[in-house]
């Protein structure tokens, strides 16, 4: 092994190739050739699409330029549901995340009992299908016969029941924080094994110091889960932008439209209005809101957190 | 014929040279010992002899072959790791013969070399035992047995003993150093722990920020140092140091802690020849003698016990004269007591000069 | 001597408000994360004049009727097929594709890793939707639409970066020397991948088949927008069909339909839960 496996300098990528065939093959040029045609070529052909008129079936397109992208702007059922998507990012971040991290501490320094038995419940819904999830939901709102209205009465906050769907202020809220309930599992497993490899003598000098459970939190926990939280926000980024289940099988955005997300209308636009090119352009503009988020997230939180 | 060669040897790691140019040659069969402190490059050097690591400049023979860029495999060698590196999810039996399948060798000769090398090794009961199975001894002779199984040209050892405990090790020891003379087999081992150089090697090669400090054998090392840092690293407890000035090639004084110490005849001419002003006295503990109260010879100077270790073949003092503070080596029959005021002597025949700024032996200085 | 009761006295309190407390926050815990599931499952075994008594009505005749009209009209048994298919089929292929890349990346000195690695977080991020046109267009041209075939080869390439990650978190913990040794013994690339980081990546690639299983099997877009027809379907798709009039109803149907599709979960779940709650994919994130 010249260019060893360990050597510390990095060769040139010919010399690497020569020397290791079978590992550049199978280990470097499949996965870029997948990479390319899954990924490169999508994310290329949609861009172009996005400057053409098209309904998907016949073969010629017709050239708009940047039309699709001045409709866009304009058009209210893109605002609605590009402030939708902010929406959910924000509850799925407030939430899940929130809870996750709240409950893997809680676990961890006891303050909850029966850890095994609690980590499975939460964690069970990550398993569920949106689908599932989604008309387990559909019951339990149910105006007429879901158990939620019936419990805020008995517990005499009725007064806060409303139509959970229906009313177009709530209705996107209601679809995040579901999400949110299915989501929680995820940041609590990250949490709950990342607080297992923070040293215990940091916990326990600073309960020396006096410091009580919200300090050791605030001042202990989180700052050594700088690395575990990059991971599970980018993770709650990139689920929030997928946020397309649970909109197709409880309210395909009704009602008017309140309840759209980008990741919706781009199916919306082309399967059901055959508009292949304006779909495209949401695409696009999907892709640059991700792009932007995941470069503001990456310069935050990952500083040193990824060792590559 | 297996005769290992470095000419020239660098090793870079981007900006950084770690290794500028290191030169040496292991004759055919001999068993040389590459020791030093941590970070002073001998792992690196083993690393780059078995080609795991790559050669920034210069040649590598190998049994007369230059091997400089060839892959470990087509090298002859054998390498032991101090982790011993057994394959954990193989037997006994799979891990010794790794090599000799991979080179595919017929199962009937490998099965054959396989029972030869356990049973020298008393693996013979083990062969189908995973290394978790087995103990610290064991899993290092089965390392053992996949090195020896394919009978290289070379071995190397990566600090292979670094693992066991003090009493194994040192069974170990006289059981490796046995093996190489039935075998015969050239064998570079490294390790940081110079008392093991000593008692292994036929060669030490001393090696300190990736140079060769020196390379010779165990009681050349020990008697002439080529310089302070192989004196100050050989040797246990470590040889003490005292700088004094040359008051004259007859004398070298200490004038702040009133010590005098008289040069004998025979080694005047080498103080005088170097020229030096101030000079580094490199004396052994040994060599620092307890002589009897009222003893007035010349160079008797009156010393402070302030530690005493008995060890119970040896004692070591810890004394002191003013602020000069040395480790002296007395038998255990002389009875000594903390706190005493003693009186000792240096052996200026084994004493050892230093040039204070090059670290060099003033006698090896041409 | 009495401020030391008083002392203790107050600790004890304290101590005693603190347990409570605990499972005070234990018993919410488990209401909000079981609660809707425990409801499903009584709801799927009310007969309809139960379900119209309303929401926490225990059942006067439970009754398995429900499963067996939901099963039939659904069609379960291809649904479960497919989905059964597409996870086994699509997880055990994006691991296989995943393998070597994951060796490479985490043992060898690969130009240009910083660059792949910023390349396979890319397609972990990817937002379905925004491939979902060209992926459709592909498909067509290559007659792969509404194929089971086709639908494989999409879920195993989108599933392989997550897996070369975990992979290679796995991968990482194996000891250095084990592989130098190797490479002394005179193995090959592919000798030292297939024989020695492979037998002892099996932990990691047991949990990284589970986990990219439970995702295809959960994955809801691509059957949607890539098939056509019911006989190709998985479950989520077939779903979709409950969230209507006829179904929504009365829910005991549906809410049968939704234990039925997350029975085959479970099983994997209880045989493989040790594995990924104990956090051991963690290792991922360290890298």
């Amino acid at each position: 092994m010249t260019t060893s496996p360990r050597s510390g300098e990095s060769p040139g990528f010919f010399a690497f190739a020569r020397e290791h065939t079978f590992v550049t093959i199978f280990g470097i040029l499949m996965p870029l050739a997948v990479f390319a045609v899954f990924v490169g070529y999508p994310i290329l052909f949609t861009i172009y699409l996005s400057l053409f008129e098209w309904n998907g079936m016949t073969p010629d397109k017709t050239f708009v330029g940047l039309e699709n992208y001045r409709h866009m702007i304009g058009d209210s059922h893109f605002q609605i549901a590009l402030i939708n998507n902010f929406k959910w990012l924000a509850v799925t971040l407030a939430f899940p995340v929130l809870a996750g991290l709240l409950i893997a501490y809680a676990l961890r320094n006891r303050i909850l009992p029966a850890a095994a038995l609690v980590r499975t419940i939460i964690f069970f819904p990550v398993t569920m299908s949106l689908i599932s999830v989604g008309l387990m939901f559909l019951l339990i709102l149910n105006p007429l016969f879901g158990a939620f209205d019936t419990v805020l009465r008995s517990v005499g906050l009725g007064f806060l029941v409303t139509e959970w769907f229906g009313n177009y202020k709530v209705a996107i809220y209601t679809l995040a924080i579901v999400s949110g309930w299915a989501f929680t599992g995820m940041p609590m497993i990250f949490y709950y094994a990342g607080l297992g490899d923070v040293p215990k003598e940091t916990f326990d000098a600073a309960r020396i110091e006096g410091a009580g459970h919200w300090r050791m939190l605030t001042k202990v926990a989180i700052p050594q889960l700088r690395p575990v939280t990059a991971v599970v926000v980018m993770l709650t980024l990139f689920e929030s932008l997928r946020a397309f289940d649970l909109v197709a099988v409880m309210t395909k955005g009704a009602p008017f439209g309140y309840t759209n997300v980008l990741g919706y209308i781009v199916y919306l636009e082309s399967f059901w209005n055959t508009r292949f090119g304006y779909g495209a352009a949401i695409s696009v503009a999907i892709l640059a809101v991700s792009a932007l988020m995941a470069l503001i997230i990456l310069k935050k939180l990952m500083k040193g957190a990824f060792d590559v | 014929m297996a005769e290992v060669s470095l000419t020239h040897i660098e090793k870079r790691y981007g900006a950084h040279t770690i290794i500028p140019s290191l030169d040496l040659t292991i004759p055919d069969g001999e068993f040389t010992v590459l020791v030093g402190p941590s970070g002073c490059g001998k792992s690196t050097t083993l690393q780059m002899i078995a080609g795991l690591e790559s050669i920034s400049a210069g040649r590598l023979m190998i049994g007369g072959v230059d091997v400089t860029h060839l892959p470990p495999k087509d090298r002859n060698i054998s390498m032991v790791f101090q982790s011993y590196a057994l394959f954990p999810h193989m037997n006994v039996r799979d891990n010794i013969s790794f090599g000799l399948k991979t080179r595919r060798v017929p199962a009937a000769e490998a099965d054959q070399l396989v029972a030869v090398v356990s049973k020298r090794l008393k693996l013979e009961n083990y062969l189908d035992r995973l290394p978790r199975e087995l103990s610290g001894g064991q899993r290092q002779r089965v390392a053992l047995g996949r090195a020896l199984v394919r009978r290289p040209g070379v071995f190397l050892m990566d600090e292979p003993l670094s693992n066991l405990d003090a009493k194994l090790r040192v069974e170990a020891r006289s059981f490796l150093s046995k093996m190489h003379q039935e075998l015969g087999i050239t064998t570079v081992y490294v390790t940081h722990d110079q008392s093991e150089a000593m008692t292994m090697g036929s060669r030490i090669v001393v090696m300190n920020g990736g140079t060769i400090q020196q390379a010779a054998a165990p009681m050349e090392v020990y008697r002439r140092p080529a310089n302070r840092f192989v004196a100050g690293f050989i040797g246990s407890p470590s040889m003490n140091f005292v700088d004094l000035d040359v008051a004259s090639p007859a004398e070298l004084v200490d004038a702040t802690n009133g010590i005098r110490v008289s040069v004998p005849q025979h080694r005047q001419i080498e103080l005088a020849k170097s020229g030096l002003r101030s000079v580094t006295l490199g004396l052994r503990p040994e060599h620092i003698r307890l002589l009897a109260a009222g003893d007035t010879r010349p160079g008797a100077t009156s010393f402070k016990i302030e530690v005493c270790q008995f060890l119970g073949s040896e004692t070591l003092l810890d004394i002191t004269h003013g602020a000069c503070r040395v480790i002296a080596r007395v038998g255990p029959e002389e009875v000594v007591k903390q706190g005493e005021e003693r009186i000792f002597a240096f052996d200026m025949d084994h004493a050892h000069f230093f040039d204070p700024d090059t670290g060099n032996n003033v006698a090896l200085d041409r | 001597m009495s401020e030391m009761l008083i002392l203790a006295h107050r600790r004890d309190v304290f101590r005693f408000t603190a347990r409570f407390l605990g499972y005070t926050l234990l018993a919410v815990l488990l209401a909000v994360w079981s609660g809707p599931i425990v409801l499903v499952l009584i709801t799927s075994i009310k007969s309809n004049q139960d379900f119209l008594a309303g929401p926490f009505s225990i059942p006067s005749h439970p009754t398995f009727q429900p499963y067996i009209d939901v099963w039939n009209s659904l069609g379960f048994s291809g649904l479960l097929a497919n989905s059964f298919l597409y996870a086994t089929a699509g997880s055990a292929l994006a691991v296989i594709l995943a393998l070597v890349p994951a060796f490479a990346l985490s043992r060898m000195e690969v130009p240009g890793k910083t660059f792949i690695f910023g390349l396979i977080l890319t397609g972990l991020m990817l937002p379905q939707q925004t491939v979902l046109i060209p992926l459709y267009d592909t498909l067509r041209t290559l007659h792969l639409l509404d194929t089971k075939i086709g639908l494989i080869i999409v879920h195993a390439a989108y599933g392989m970066p997550a897996q070369i990650l975990i992979l290679r978190g796995f991968m990482t913990s194996i000891p250095r020397e084990i592989e130098k040794a190797a490479y002394v013994e005179g193995a090959t690339d592919f000798q030292v991948f297939y024989k020695i980081i492979l037998p002892l990546s099996l932990p990691g690639v047991v949990v990284g088949f589970t986990l990219n299983f439970i995702a295809i099997w959960k994955e809801f877009v691509f059957g949607l927008v890539l098939l056509n027809s019911e006989q190709n379907f998985p479950v989520t798709v077939g779903m979709l069909k409950l969230n209507s009039d006829r179904y929504m109803a009365v829910f005991n149907l549906p809410a049968a339909g939704l234990v039925i599709s997350q029975i085959p979960i479970i099983v994997l779940f209880i045989l493989t839960y040790r594995k990924i709650a104990s956090g051991n994919f963690a290792g991922a994130v360290k890298g």
